[in-house]
């Protein structure tokens, strides 16, 4: 286990210099800002399009680093050559391999929850300026029937920030919750689920194939992971057309056969995506625990194929 | 960790060639010069280039090729890979752009129609751009019914939301054609809002003028009575005003509707129109209508405050008591229910018509407005001989001898104060009767 960590510890070194991350990270901070610009083009709830605009940027920036970071994973170690000095060390390959993926996870996740931290402080930000808010906060009563400002509206802003970082910082740690934040760090972890299935399919790309090659298949995993559920609904369909499964022609028992085939084999992706909760509390958080346990056993299940293929892989 | 013998060049570079040889300066500008030239002149392409091809199109029309022309946003919800409430703030983002854009006189409503189907399959609970979509294609495209086939969409996927059906309302009842259809799907509307979890409370307050309106009166009066004995166990004052006044209303509507069919009837059997109303209530046998019995639900509301009941646990019990057939002719004084507004509404023929501010002293028969016609008329006289006192001439116009918005500025009751100045004989006792009299009150 201590080799497995050492491995992990230095990937995440590794990974936290690696250019690419940071211009990832500082693009999806932007965007986590910019969404706060969004508010002013709709005529409906701005809450909701900063909402989801942030959650959204979180996740997708989330997949991309995961993707990016991934795919060169395994293969700079034998493009670079220094392999050779690990395997040739008392290591097992799965140790290599597994202290890889959480080096790479745990290099995701720090990513994940600072895009996070900075959603949450703009969140509160947009809150805290809104028109309502500085009407309450910047204008007082001046006991003759007028209004007179709080503080020069410079030192308000200054105040303001501070208070957003302050507040934004809460929330992340779980101490305060505001109504237009419950649900956010939820939506989060989910989102870290999410990821820890598709870091594992890198890493298992990465393990046999090239950089580019391993993008396209991860890429191909992610699209199929998140419309797993419309396989389900082609088979569904084509048995209630057909008015039941016995009615089904052999092409099209083969079809249902597939489709309610590879709905169970490839990542119901779908599962994670909780965003819809944070808009619509009504809507559920049901099946969490089993979610849990699914990311865990599915990723499990890649890591291992991944371990059986990197075993058999010749260096030479 | 690369191994020592990587970072060794088995081969060692060869000398270099006369034409490897750093070139020199002069040279070297040159070359930069030239580049700079060729980029400029690319750039000078590039722009005239366009500049050209945007002579060429004929008209921008920002929504038309970039909107969904396919009222179906089934598949963009696997198109959007997971990301289909962020799609749909932006296409709802889009619509508004649309709907507010520039090309104002050339609005394709039938592309935003699509549209705000496409956003509202990618989030059916968008509730927003049901709303909007409503007053986009109703309000502003004269488009009710297209408007009103988005709201079914909300109201089908959201059944707990009031606002939706409570719009499909209002635009059939106040925006669109005023047709029996239109009313009884109205009624429908309503009585959906009212279904809902977030129903408000002043909701039912509608129901009772639509269900007028569709010539449901027995129901509208039911339901008008229920929200005004709740009002009154409630203690609320505003509300008993409201209510007591539709109330009102809806009881004058129902006469004048039964006054106008037996009017119909008339002609049919006599072939001629009624000469008045009285004629109807003289026949043999005379007309008998349906209505509720404000005098009776004052005894009873009375008695009950009297013993300190509550009065909603016994609604059936009153309704049918105070619900008769009577062949009383209505009163009809033009009584108006407002003195303020005398010329924007009909004559009324209600029984009890005039709410006087109290709850219960409303004007019951002619003798009382008879009554606060002689009380009024001494008033207006005395501020007139006050003017003629003060100024030694009479106004121009009788208003000149009020403060500015007098509430006796109109005579009440439907009759109007007339003002002759030029009727004044030189007699200071009898010249105020004969210029400043009533329309209705006999003192002339």
């Amino acid at each position: 286990m201590s080799k497995v960590f050492a491995i992990a510890i230095n990937t995440f070194r590794e990974a936290v210099r690696n250019r690419i991350l940071y211009i990832i990270l500082i693009f999806a901070i932007l965007m986590l800002v910019f969404s706060g610009v969004l508010k002013n083009f709709t005529i409906s709830d701005d809450q909701r399009m900063i909402q989801n605009f942030g959650m959204a940027a979180i996740n997708l920036f989330g997949v991309l680093i995961a993707i990016f970071i991934g795919i060169t994973l395994i293969y700079n170690e034998l493009e670079k050559k220094t392999i050779y000095t690990i395997v040739s060390k008392p290591i097992d390959r799965s140790h290599f391999l597994l202290g890889k993926y959480f080096g790479l996870l745990l290099t995701i996740y720090v990513n994940v929850l600072i895009m996070t931290l900075f959603f949450l402080i703009a969140l509160h930000w947009q809150e805290m300026t809104s028109f309502d808010a500085m009407q309450n906060y910047l204008w007082v009563g001046d006991g003759k029937g007028g209004l007179s400002l709080r503080m020069p509206v410079s030192v308000f802003y200054i105040w303001t920030a501070i208070r957003a970082v302050a507040f934004g910082v809460a929330t992340f740690l779980g101490l305060y919750t505001p109504a237009f934040a419950a649900g956010i760090m939820a939506t989060t972890w989910m989102t870290c689920l999410e990821l820890a299935i598709i870091t594992a399919f890198a890493c298992m790309y990465s393990s046999f194939s090239t950089p580019t090659l391993s993008a396209f298949f991860t890429v191909f995993t992610v699209v199929c992971g998140r419309l797993s559920v419309e396989l389900y609904y082609f088979a569904v369909m084509l048995a209630q057309k057909a008015g039941g499964y016995e009615k089904l022609l052999p092409g099209q028992k083969t079809w249902y056969n597939v489709s309610i085939g590879a709905f169970h084999v490839i990542p119901n992706l779908g599962l994670f995506n909780r965003r819809e909760a944070v808009i619509y509390p009504e809507t559920g958080w049901d099946m969490i625990p089993y979610t849990i346990a699914y990311a865990v056993a599915y990723s499990a299940a890649v890591l291992c194929l991944s371990i059986l293929i990197f075993r058999r892989r010749n260096f030479k | 960790m690369i191994p020592a013998a990587e970072n060794q060049n088995p081969d060692p570079t060869p000398e270099k060639r006369p034409a490897d040889r750093p070139k020199s300066r002069a040279w070297r500008n040159t070359g930069v010069w030239v580049a700079a030239a060729a980029m400029i002149l690319c750039a000078v392409y590039v722009v005239g280039f366009q500049r050209r091809y945007v002579k060429t199109l004929k008209t921008l029309r920002p929504y038309q090729g970039v909107l969904y022309s396919a009222k179906d946003g089934e598949r963009l919800i696997p198109l959007s890979v997971g990301y289909r409430l962020p799609l749909s703030d932006f296409l709802f983002m889009r619509s508004i752009q649309a709907f507010g854009g520039m090309f104002r006189g050339v609005r394709n409503y039938q592309s935003l129609f699509n549209l705000f189907f496409v956003i509202t399959d990618l989030d059916p609970k968008y509730i927003d751009v049901y709303k909007f979509g409503n007053l986009v294609m109703g309000d502003e495209g004269g488009q009710q019914e297209q408007g009103i086939e988005l709201l079914d969409k909300g109201m089908i996927l959201n059944r707990d939301k009031y606002r939706l059906p409570y719009e499909a309302m209002y635009c059939l009842m106040y925006q669109m054609a005023e047709t029996d259809r239109n009313r009884q799907r109205a009624l429908f509307y309503i009585k959906m809002a009212m279904k809902s979890k977030d129903a408000p409370d002043w909701l039912p307050r509608q129901l009772p003028d639509i269900l007028a309106k569709k010539g449901k009166y027995h129901q509208a009066i039911r339901y008008g009575l229920q929200g005004y004995l709740e009002a009154l166990d409630q203690r609320q004052p505003v509300l008993i005003g409201v209510y007591y006044r539709r109330l009102l209303s809806t009881i004058h509507n129902w006469q004048l509707d039964s006054l106008l069919k037996e009017a119909i009837a008339f002609k049919k059997a006599h072939g001629r129109d009624i000469a008045s109303v009285r004629e109807l209530f003289e026949a043999n046998p005379p007309f008998e209508y349906e209505t509720l019995d404000m005098l009776r639900v004052r005894q009873i509301v009375m008695n009950y405050e009297a013993n300190g009941k509550k009065l909603t646990p016994d609604l059936e019990k009153i309704f049918q008591l105070c619900t008769n057939v009577t062949h009383e002719q209505p009163y009809d004084a033009r009584i108006l229910d407002d003195p303020l507004r005398l010329n924007d509404r009909p004559p009324y023929m209600v029984m009890f018509g005039y709410n006087s501010g109290d709850r219960f002293n409303f004007i019951q028969s002619e003798e009382d407005v008879m009554g606060y016609l002689e009380r009024y008329l001494p008033q207006m006289r005395a501020k007139l001989q006050e003017y003629w006192k003060r100024e030694k001439k009479l106004p121009v116009r009788f208003e000149d001898v009020l403060p500015p918005g007098s509430v006796v500025m109109r005579e009440p009751f439907g009759g109007k104060w007339i003002y002759e100045p030029g009727l004044m004989t030189g007699k200071m006792d009898t010249w105020n009767r004969a210029i400043f009299r009533s329309s209705m009150h006999p003192d002339k």
